[in-house]
């Protein structure tokens, strides 16, 4: 059955990995599977946040273009990886831009579901301020060394 | 219209009326004397003589004379009921065309309900009477008359004695008639207030829910209902005690006659005999009848005048718009207007008390573009009226030099359009909405058909030749108005009869083909899963894979079809039903698991789940059950049916559940096939397979365009499949044909279906396509996006050009397109000039920007 298979993508997810599977099930089933041609725009930076991704296969690049107008990849994102989180949180538009490197295969999983969680398990609201504290860090890093590379 | 009840009678309905009192003074004076002659005849002499031959003869003529009643009765019955109807028709025509004369500030005052209420209601008790107001009375006159002649040729004396009351009855009946008279108004009266508080309860619904006030408005409610009660109960006390006096009185006479005459008969033997005291009694009883009649009819009478004077009162106001000819093919074209306004101490007060236009006076020039501004209250909303000719006014308003209230109807709603903030569309499709403006043109009636036939429609007036013609310019408006992208949107969504347009659903298969070739030469992710008749379709549901195709009626549809007995019987045919059951099982499983935590109310229910939230104690009943039961037998026939309509609703690729193998796929094409083969002869003419050659009639444009499932797993698949769409559609011409699809779109109760903004656009597209001469706006654009303002601003004085506008503008900045700007301030022209010359100088329009902040 497709959907144990995604329950167990899911459960292999360090953020979801401390749920009771109901819970993972109804993520399964309401998250939708979004495929990728290589080079496809996933989230485009600016664009309103109306969802968050999981990588289920392939790798997506992350790209920021900063106020000159350069483009900075800051990193590559490989399967098991959660992105679009920052905008959902913040209920603001994409802070990036996310492309696929090769072909892509994604969850999908509706803004207001996610927040629900955040909201509902202690666990998840912890992992996500991690992984957004390790995001803040990375990209401040890349921006530094760009600005060091550049003057 | 007439005043009086029998001024309108006889007005209206002479001719049959003098037939009618024709049979009824027949009937009354010479058949029913005649029959109670023959009656008398026979006793004395036929069988008093035991003349067989003369009883034959007298009963033959008795016959003949029971028959001729008889008939002549149902002639007249006949006749009256058709008086009835034909005037009750008339008259209910006559009311409606008042309410459509009407002044404007008429309706400020007068409730929709009670119209209604008197059109239907009170009017309905007149058409009985109409039938009988004059008949009635002849009849049984003659028959008084009658009775009366013969009383007083055979004894004047004790024929005055038998009337000696009938001035004591009129008297009495006519006080008390006269308080009754006084209730029924009365009544009238609160009923009216009944009908006015059921539709403001109707149309205030939202507060009434607000404010909590249900118990207020019921007790309010009662309360009238009660007044009408009492009312309605005194009335019926009157009545009562009307009769009672009637039959008191009657029976007083007979007492008097067997007083008088007995007491001459026994105190002056000779003067008068018993013989003579029987009959004279039956002639009283006779004389009595037709009297008893009369007062009913009297009251009868008095009833209709009543409701009569008081409908008619209510459809009277002051300013009533002149007659128009109702079906006379009157044309005005003859006259083209310029457009030029000269205003003259021009004076408008609404309600009678508030002036809402103050001796105002202004000039427009033909040709002219103005926008009008000022405050709320400065009247600007009353001198767009006024100039559409929709406001009565006093002082002086000319229009090309002739005096606006002379100016004929007929030649401003042909010339003049006029567009206000609040449009309500009628309850049609967007092209009768549209076309709306060009209905002043009796069509022709050859073979005199009725004037509701036909279609109405002024197209020399515009100048179309034909009906192609017209389409093609009320899209033009459309387009002009920015309505074509809705249009497009109403049209991919609504579907169209084949066979009534085939040539149109060839043009829409040819798009089908070219929207396949387009999706096969494309590379990468497919966006589109086509429907093939030989393959399982993952992104329809099992129960669609089965049908594959579109069934009328409810017995062939997507909900019901696990009920269906031919469904049942293919499915057990090929072997699927265990399959489905299975697969229904844990789907109901999956469902009441992932579900049953959800909170009551959540819109993941509506969006995500497969059993409604209002069934989910059910399944998770049958769920508990499964465990116990053997699936293929142990199943009572209501789960079986539950898990087969729950397997049927699922799209395998859409919700991931159950095991969708190879097998299974296999199993449904089969079952595909075999319900298509072996549907029974009257299914199959309700049903349409899907094929690719073919345009299936229940699906909407863009399901036969696209002729298979949008695959949403593919990113972005939704908007490639619409560009491709929008390119072929496009590329081959199809877009007029969406659109005039989408004209058919119905716009709901009062517009309803549409947004604010779209109702708008269709009465702006209404003004347009009537090649207005005078275009008046007030505040049309109101609810348009600001951005689209300006915009539909300028291209409508674009439009105009050489021809006259004038506009209340939504915004003062909006003012700055136009040739001309007047400033209303108290009902009063406070300034005029162009828009530079007054944001250049200190004054009201100044003040006023800035107030709104705009920059002068």
């Amino acid at each position: 059955m497709p959907l144990e298979q995604d329950v167990e993508t899911l459960r292999n997810i360090p953020l979801f990995a401390g749920l009771p599977t109901p819970r993972l099930k109804l993520i399964a089933y309401t998250a939708e599977v979004v495929r990728f041609a290589p080079g496809e725009v996933i989230v485009q930076q600016g664009d309103p946040a109306d969802a968050v991704y999981i990588v289920t296969e392939g790798e997506a690049e992350v790209w920021i273009r900063d106020a000159e107008g350069n483009e900075i990849h800051l990193a590559t994102m490989g399967r098991n990886s959660l992105f679009g989180e920052t905008a959902v949180i913040c209920k603001g538009r994409r802070t990036a831009t996310v492309k696929a490197r090769d072909r892509v295969a994604t969850f999908k999983i509706r803004d207001t579901l996610f927040l629900d969680l955040v909201r509902q398990s202690p666990e998840i609201g912890m992992q996500v301020m991690t992984v957004l504290a390790e995001r803040v860090e990375r990209t401040s890093n890349a921006l530094l060394q760009h600005q060091h590379l550049h003057h | 219209m007439e005043s009086s009840l029998y001024r309108y009678i006889i007005r209206r309905s002479i001719r049959p009326q003098l037939v009618l009192i024709a049979i009824a003074f027949l009937l009354g004076l010479f058949l029913n004397p005649l029959m109670l002659n023959l009656q008398k005849k026979i006793i004395n002499r036929a069988i008093g003589r035991h003349d067989l031959d003369a009883l034959y003869w007298y009963c033959a003529a008795f016959l003949g004379a029971v028959l001729a009643n008889g008939g002549l009765k149902y002639v007249k019955q006949n006749l009256e009921g058709y008086v009835s109807e034909t005037m009750l028709r008339d008259l209910r025509t006559d009311l409606y065309v008042r309410i459509l004369r009407f002044p404007l500030p008429h309706f400020r005052s007068t409730s929709t309900g009670q119209l209604v209420a008197m059109i239907l209601g009170e009017v309905e008790d007149l058409g009985q009477f109409f039938g009988e107001a004059l008949s009635t009375p002849a009849f049984h006159g003659a028959m008084l008359i009658g009775t009366i002649g013969y009383m007083v040729v055979t004894n004047p004396w004790m024929a005055g004695l038998g009337m000696i009351l009938f001035p004591v009855q009129v008297f009495f009946v006519r006080k008390l008639q006269r308080r009754v008279s006084s209730l029924s108004r009365d009544r009238v009266k609160l009923v009216r207030g009944l009908s006015d508080r059921i539709q403001e309860s109707v149309g205030s619904i939202q507060e009434i829910y607000t404010n909590d006030t249900t118990a207020y408005e019921a007790s309010g409610y009662r309360g009238l209902l009660q007044r009408i009660f009492g009312v309605r109960l005194n009335i019926y006390n009157l009545k009562y005690l009307i009769k009672w006096i009637n039959n008191f009185l009657e029976k007083f006479g007979q007492f008097l006659l067997l007083m008088v005459g007995g007491w001459l008969i026994i105190e002056h033997p000779g003067s008068f005999d018993v013989g003579a005291l029987v009959t004279f009694l039956q002639a009283y009883g006779q004389l009595n009848e037709p009297w008893r009649e009369l007062i009913n009819y009297f009251q009868g009478k008095e009833n209709a005048r009543v409701k009569y004077e008081q409908v008619i009162a209510s459809f009277d106001p002051p300013g009533l718009r002149p007659e128009f000819p109702l079906d006379e093919p009157g044309r005005a074209g003859e006259v083209d207007l310029q457009g030029a306004y000269d205003m003259r101490q021009a004076t408008v007060v609404l309600d009678g008390t508030t002036t809402a236009l103050d001796r105002l006076s202004a000039a427009i020039a033909a040709h002219e573009h103005v926008a009008v501004v000022g405050g709320s209250g400065s009247g600007r909303s009353t001198l767009a009226l006024l100039l559409a000719k929709l406001h009565p006014y006093t002082g002086s308003v000319q229009l090309d030099g002739r005096e606006l209230s002379q100016v004929p109807t007929a030649l401003i709603g042909r010339q003049v359009a006029y567009v206000g903030a609040d449009a309500r569309l009628f309850t049609a499709t967007v092209l009768d909405n549209v076309i709306y403006g060009l209905r002043h043109q009796s069509p022709p009636r050859p073979g005199g058909a009725g004037a509701e036939g036909g279609d109405w429609l002024d197209l020399e007036g515009i100048g179309a030749a034909d009906r192609t013609e017209l389409l093609a310019r009320v899209l033009e408006a459309c387009r002009l108005v920015g309505l074509d992208d809705d249009l497009f949107s109403f049209g991919l969504r609504a579907t169209i009869d084949p066979k009534a347009k085939p040539e149109v659903a060839s043009r829409l298969l040819l798009a089908r083909r070219l929207v396949m070739e387009r999706f096969a030469a494309e590379d990468g992710e497919p966006a589109v899963e086509f429907f093939d008749r030989a393959r399982f379709a993952v992104y329809a549901s099992i129960g669609e894979n089965i049908l594959f195709g579109h069934g009328q009626g409810a017995e062939l549809s997507l909900e019901t079809l696990a009920d269906q007995p031919h469904f049942r019987r293919v499915v057990a045919d090929v072997g699927l039903e265990a399959p489905l059951l299975e697969l229904g099982a844990n789907v109901a499983k999956d469902m009441v698991e992932i579900f049953k935590d959800i909170p009551a109310g959540d819109d993941l229910f509506a969006n995500f789940s497969l059993i409604a939230e209002a069934e989910l104690p059910e399944y998770t009943r049958l769920v508990a059950r499964l465990d116990r039961t053997n699936l293929t037998e142990g199943l009572a026939a209501e789960d079986r049916n539950r898990l087969l309509t729950l397997a049927l609703r699922l799209v395998p690729a859409r919700h991931r559940l159950g095991k969708i193998d190879d097998a299974f796929m296999a199993k449904v094409v089969a079952a595909r096939q075999r319900f298509r083969e072996s549907l029974p002869a009257d299914l199959a003419r309700r049903f349409e397979p899907y094929d690719r050659e073919q345009y299936f009639a229940d699906g909407t444009l863009l399901e036969n365009i696209l002729f298979g499932k949008v695959i949403a797993t593919s990113s972005l698949a939704v908007k490639r499949v619409n560009t491709l769409v929008e390119e072929v559609i496009a590329g081959h011409d199809l877009r007029t044909v969406v659109m005039e699809t989408g004209l058919d779109y119905h716009v709901g109760l009062g517009g309803g279906r549409l947004a604010a903004a779209q109702r708008q656009r269709v009465i702006l597209a209404r003004a347009l396509l009537k090649r207005p001469h005078v275009l008046i706006l007030d505040q049309a654009l109101a609810v348009f996006e600001a951005e689209r303002r300006a915009e539909t601003h300028q291209r409508l004085l674009e439009l105009m050009k050489g021809l006259t506008v004038v506009a209340v503008v939504e915004r003062l900045d909006l003012a700055r397109h136009y040739d001309r700007v007047v400033v209303l301030d108290g009902g009063k022209v406070a300034e005029v000039g162009t828009y530079q010359e007054l944001a250049g100088r200190e004054g009201l329009f100044r003040h006023l920007l800035t107030q709104a902040g705009l920059k002068a």
